[in-house]
């Protein structure tokens, strides 16, 4: 592999890669080996066969990535990549129990009315004026009693130079 | 047509945000030693139902700057006084060691009432300071400090103090200081 492919890889895995290593032991679908054999982009880990059902980390071979960057263009190999660990991701948390959201329906689009709704209500809220956060910040005891303490560092004259006008 | 003035006394409910000067703050700490001197009794007394209210009260660092001056100010008279000499000018000109061992003789105590000032939550900040966006907030005081100077007869110091309260979005003004109420367009909180 050349320099400038190397960095063509690097590139492309900066951009799809989620902080490391993705462990994956317990994805053993049938569909989703089907799935990734599709796009060759899951590889086995430690030097292990590619036919190794019993892969443990989920990574992307930049040879396999390079291939695909010379059959297609980056968007479509990235897309698909994405589409992929997607799919990974929610099979992962089908297993886990995680519920998942559904898909945005148009009902559930913040719409633009929904947001001046939003912002209505918060001015509202914000309105009552006892209930905005500063009332709920620490009490931090008399605001006064430093400036107490220091007129006994100072006495009486001394403390009295701060109250002199211009 | 003058500011409009209403008494410490009188404002059962203070405006949601305030300016504040210099001569508001020292009757604070005034009456922080000596709640009973009537004015700064009043000030304490606005502001104390104002920070209930939820009330932003704000100022520019420079008015913090001016009561700080104060002392170092007295400070410094005092070295001159000692030495015989006239004017704080001469002193940093004949005896610039006293100066500055002077200046760094109030360092604690001017240390001390930046903290103290800090509990009051008085905000001491700029025009600007928390925008959301760039502005041009410098000139456009600068701009309104020129027409304010130019149309009343105030010191230059007041006119920069509230072309940074109107700049600022603030027309509510409080003060002890009764050259304020020269200004139309602004609400002066005062004592008398």
């Amino acid at each position: 592999m050349g320099a400038k492919e190397r960095r063509e890889v690097d590139e492309l895995l900066r951009s799809v890669r989620f902080g490391g290593e993705f462990h994956v032991d317990h994805l053993h679908e049938p569909g989703l080996e089907a799935s990734a054999s599709e796009l060759h982009l899951l590889v086995p880990h430690h030097g292990a066969s590619a036919r190794n059902t019993q892969r443990d980390i989920l990574y992307i071979d930049p040879d396999v990535v390079l291939d695909e960057l010379r059959a297609h263009d980056f968007q479509t190999v990235l897309r698909a990549t994405m589409e992929q660990w997607s799919a990974h991701f929610a099979d992962m948390a089908t297993q886990l129990g995680v519920a998942r959201n559904d898909a945005l329906t148009s009902e559930r689009l913040v719409t633009l009315e929904s947001k001046v709704k939003l912002l209505e209500a918060r001015v509202a809220q914000l309105e009552q004026r006892p209930e905005m956060p500063i009332r709920h910040l620490p009490d931090d005891g008399d605001p006064f009693a430093l400036l107490r303490e220091l007129k006994t560092e100072l006495g009486e004259d001394r403390f009295r130079w701060f109250l002199e006008d211009e | 047509m003058a500011a409009t003035v209403i008494r410490f006394d009188d404002a059962k409910n203070p405006p949601r945000t305030v300016f504040v000067d210099s001569s508001f703050i020292r009757a604070l700490i005034q009456w922080s030693s000596d709640p009973g001197v009537a004015s700064a009794a009043a000030a304490h007394g606005f502001y104390d139902r104002a920070k209930r209210a939820n009330a932003r009260l704000w100022t520019t660092p420079f008015t913090a700057e001016e009561i700080l001056w104060a002392y170092v100010r007295r400070a410094l008279q005092d070295t001159c006084r000692t030495y015989g000499i006239v004017s704080i000018g001469d002193l940093k000109r004949e005896r610039r060691g006293d100066y500055a061992r002077t200046i760094e003789s109030c360092r604690p105590e001017i240390l001390k009432m930046i903290t103290a000032l800090n509990r009051l939550k008085i905000s001491f900040e700029f025009p600007g300071d928390q925008a959301a966006v760039r502005g041009t907030w410098g000139q456009m005081v600068w701009r309104a400090a020129s027409q304010i100077l130019d149309r009343f007869p105030i010191e230059t110091a007041d006119a920069f103090h509230i072309a940074c309260a109107t700049v600022g979005g603030t027309d509510h003004i409080a003060s002890l200081d009764s050259d304020f109420r020269e200004v139309d367009g602004l609400t002066i909180y005062c004592y008398m």
